[in-house]
């Protein structure tokens, strides 16, 4: 599943250590989300969103 | 604020999965050297049997609890894969060997082998999704 993850952390001037801190995961994480090699669970993807401000479709795309 | 575990957590664990480890490997040679060097009644040597699986089972529930604890799913999920894989392997290893110990062409595998062929899968399946995930 593609995501806007990195354009929306890049808006904020984050890097993916800060993305990381504040989402309570492991930069390894972060990345592995950012290039949709992980698709993240709901409750984790609400977190994202609430952390933008955004819906969660807003930021993950479905590509189906 | 810092993720879960914390480096608390982390040495937590440590604590409580070093004795356990060091308790598995211990029973796994006990357990092989009693069927090795003595002739066990039948309900002895089913204690004796049981005792190599059980202290498994304790380690994977404490690595589990650890699991459950660890808010970071995306190292959860690499975790869980590598034991799947570990397992998957093991088995797999065991029944060729099996297979092959059949028709007399490999020698009987010793009993104390299991876990340290696991945690070798497990370090190759570590690295490799690792490398995948990286």
């Amino acid at each position: 599943m593609k995501n806007r993850l990195r354009v929306l952390r890049a808006e904020r001037g984050w890097s993916q250590a800060d993305l990381a801190e504040r989402l309570e995961v492991s930069r390894q994480s972060v990345n592995a989300i950012e290039t949709g090699k992980y698709d993240p669970s709901l409750p984790l993807a609400f977190r994202i969103a609430r952390l933008f401000d955004a819906r969660i479709e807003e930021i993950f795309i479905d590509e189906a | 604020m810092p993720f879960m575990p914390s480096p608390e957590d982390k040495q937590r664990y440590r604590r409580r999965v070093a004795p356990v480890l060091a308790i598995v490997v211990g029973c796994h040679y006990l357990t092989a050297y009693a069927f090795e060097h003595y002739h066990l009644s039948r309900p002895v040597a089913i204690l004796v049997a049981l005792l190599s699986p059980l202290s498994q089972l304790l380690l994977f529930t404490l690595i589990w609890q650890f699991l459950s604890q660890d808010r970071d799913e995306v190292q959860i999920a690499y975790r869980r894969d590598a034991i799947a894989r570990a397992t998957a392997g093991t088995l797999a290893v065991s029944v060729l060997w099996t297979g092959l110990k059949e028709y007399d062409l490999v020698p009987d595998l010793p009993l104390g082998m299991a876990f340290p062929i696991f945690t070798v899968f497990l370090l190759i399946a570590g690295l490799a999704i690792r490398r995948r995930y990286r």
